[in-house]
């Protein structure tokens, strides 16, 4: 604990702890492959508690911390909070952080035999959401971009849409395959429709999203409202609406 | 000193550098270990009860998000399971951008492991980031090594964590034949590193302790990591795994036994079964026994990826196809498919109707097969160690346990199903 690192008093470098909760690692993997190439990562942050990496971590203060996974039982419960009180600034980091995700998806299990998964908000104050299922490193380099300077980092609020290549006849929707991309974020350079996949919703909700035309939508393609349903909180938990 | 004649306890807090959280706890009386547990504080996550009552095309997605780390591996076994149901044979070309994908699945992971998870023990550092000043340039050699894992997995499947084009019966967008070009130069370049690789942990190789155990792992000609039968050493047992392999359901970790044995899946088992991947070092020494061989067949496997994988994608002309389908269900669907996960072998079972609503799931991963072996180690390996010190005692544990290159994260995600 007493230890700091010796970069950090050359040049001031964000203090990052990364947590994971009850999630799959893939966020917090996806922030270790920010060094595939887009950025000398480490020239703007110091990891000081990255229990997947090393062994001697110290308990903060952070300057952020990233915290991946849906909270699921007191330990990990307890352990939110201490982080809390520790950073100046938290980020949820994945669908799972934010909404609950697949994680959560035992939530709707009837009678919840098998506990509960809860997004942190329910527990603490997040400063920043990134979503998606897995976070997309375009939008985590720009927040840590933006922390750096001090600048607040705004959240996207356009549609999937705004960034989907299938125009016109090759909508997923014209096409009567149900695609969640109008009501979805953005953010994610629709690269599920790159890979020829519909919208799957994985980032959660628009403001303002006019979900009761698409579930209407769904079901004129055939689709029961229980499918529908099931549909819209896979990854979102109930931030599309009950 | 830790070795004291009375009843003594060890536990070793919150183990680092594996992926999930885990204590050890040891009972040690004298010189005999009379306990040795792996305590996982992670809750289950269900995975078998997320799949039920949702449509069996959705399983591999979901299936997918049990861990970020061998989601390729998810994703490959759940879609063969599911073509294994509906009777569906893919092309010999998805089945070998398959094989490709599944395999920058495996570099990636090994990789990840040898070189931020293993060597900072091995070279005596607590974490990467702080070898990164002696050691800089090993460093970036292993990032360019496991870029390009990630490379295959995006160019083939989308991005790097769940990838998004597989599809039951085929691709929902194949690559294009410029991309995997480029791809066949840069795996070429990287050789190089996997070949280094294979040299630094032949260094550590070393007659530490042995254990014989059964094995498991896919028995086939050409080393695959998605073809093959499952075997034992004697026996092969395929889709019977339900009588030879017993689970236990503890919470919130499943365990396996075979016979009323642990039983050892992995690098190891697979070096076992089917012998070394390269040629070149099948005459190796190694101890087959020993977990910590484990490291040096790794990087050996890194090798044999590269190789098949410039193989398969030098004579693959990328032709468009659409993704084979089956538009009728039988009443009963049932399938099961077995790959070589990076950390061993994994199983997925599923049952659904014929409204395609998945009814029965049950999938082993590697990890949950490997934890009863990794508790017996530490028993029969304890003692040979009790004479060190404290702080060496807690770090051979850990390489012992960092050895398997356990995954809570994946041996968390289960659920007792009873099939009836």
């Amino acid at each position: 604990m007493k230890k700091t690192t010796k970069r950090s008093k050359k040049q001031k470098k964000l203090r990052i702890g990364n947590f994971w909760m009850a999630g799959c690692i893939g966020c917090l993997l996806e922030i270790f492959n920010v060094q595939d190439g887009t950025l000398d990562f480490m020239d703007y942050i110091d990891i000081i508690d990255f229990d997947l990496i090393q062994e001697k971590n110290i308990e903060g203060p952070f300057d952020v911390a990233f915290v991946e996974g849906a909270i699921t039982n007191k330990k990990e419960e307890e352990e939110l909070r201490k982080i809390r009180k520790e950073s100046k600034i938290l980020v949820a980091l994945g669908s799972c952080a934010c909404f609950g995700g697949i994680s959560g998806l035992k939530n709707f299990v009837r009678g919840r035999p098998f506990g509960t998964a809860k997004p942190l908000y329910k527990f603490v104050k997040v400063d920043y959401r990134l979503r998606g299922c897995p976070i997309s490193r375009k939008e985590f380099i720009e927040l840590v971009k933006h922390l750096k300077r001090g600048l607040p980092y705004r959240e996207n609020t356009s549609p999937v849409c705004t960034e989907c290549p299938l125009k016109g006849d090759d909508c997923f929707l014209k096409k009567g395959i149900p695609c969640m991309g109008p009501i979805t974020a953005a953010g994610c350079d629709a690269i599920c429709m790159k890979n020829g996949q519909a919208c799957e919703g994985c980032r959660g909700p628009i403001p303002n999203a006019n979900i009761s035309k698409l579930f209407q939508m769904f079901e004129k393609f055939g689709m029961k409202p229980r499918d529908i349903r099931k549909k819209f909180r896979k990854f979102a938990g109930n931030a599309f609406g009950e | 000193m830790l070795l004291v004649s009375k009843m003594k306890k060890i536990t070793i807090d919150h183990i680092c550098k594996i992926y999930g959280h885990a204590n050890l706890a040891i009972k040690v009386d004298g010189k005999k270990v009379q306990k040795a547990e792996l305590e996982i504080f992670e809750s289950s996550r269900y995975f078998e009860s997320i799949v039920k009552g949702r449509s069996y095309e959705e399983a591999p997605e979901l299936t997918s998000r049990i861990c970020g780390i061998c989601s390729t591996a998810h994703q490959m076994a759940s879609l063969k399971a599911m073509e294994h149901a509906l009777n569906i044979e893919p092309s010999s070309q998805t089945k070998k951008l398959r094989e490709v994908l599944h395999m920058g699945g495996i570099i990636q992971s090994h990789v990840f492991h040898l070189y931020f998870l293993a060597l900072p023990d091995y070279l005596g550092y607590d974490s990467a980031i702080q070898m990164s000043k002696k050691h800089g340039k090993k460093l970036k050699e292993a990032l360019l090594l496991r870029k390009i894992g990630n490379d295959i997995i995006t160019i083939i499947g989308g991005r790097p964590v769940h990838p998004i084009s597989c599809r039951i019966g085929g691709f929902d967008k194949l690559p294009n034949q410029d991309d995997i070009n480029k791809l066949v130069k840069s795996l070429k370049e990287k050789r190089k590193i996997a070949l280094k690789t294979i040299e630094l942990m032949k260094g550590f190789l070393k007659k530490e302790f042995e254990r014989k155990t059964e094995v498991i792992a896919l028995r086939n000609k050409d080393h695959s990591f998605i073809d093959g039968v499952v075997s034992t050493r004697e026996k092969e047992i395929e889709e019977d795994y339900r009588r030879y392999i017993k689970e236990y359901h503890g919470e919130p970790k499943k365990t396996t036994t075979i016979e009323g044995k642990s039983y050892r899946v992995g690098p190891l088992a697979r070096f076992t079964i089917n012998g070394s991947p390269v040629k070149k070092y099948d005459k190796i020494k190694l101890s087959l026994d020993s977990p910590f061989s484990s490291n040096f067949i790794r990087a050996v496997e890194i090798l044999y990826c590269i190789d098949r994988s410039i193989e398969i994608l030098e004579n693959i002309k990328i032709k468009k196809e659409a993704p084979r389908e089956k538009k009728r269900l039988k009443n009963v669907n049932e399938g099961f498919a077995a790959v070589e996960a990076p950390r061993g072998v994994l199983f997925h079972h599923y049952r659904f109707n014929r409204h395609g609503r998945v009814n029965r799931a049950n999938i082993i991963t590697p990890t949950a097969q490997n934890l009863r072996s990794i508790e017996d180690d530490v028993k029969v390996f304890l003692p040979h160690i009790l004479k060190k010190k404290k702080k060496d005692v807690v770090l051979e544990l850990e390489k012992l346990i960092r050895a398997y290159d356990p995954c809570i994260s994946c041996s968390t995600h289960f659920l007792e199903v009873r099939w009836l």
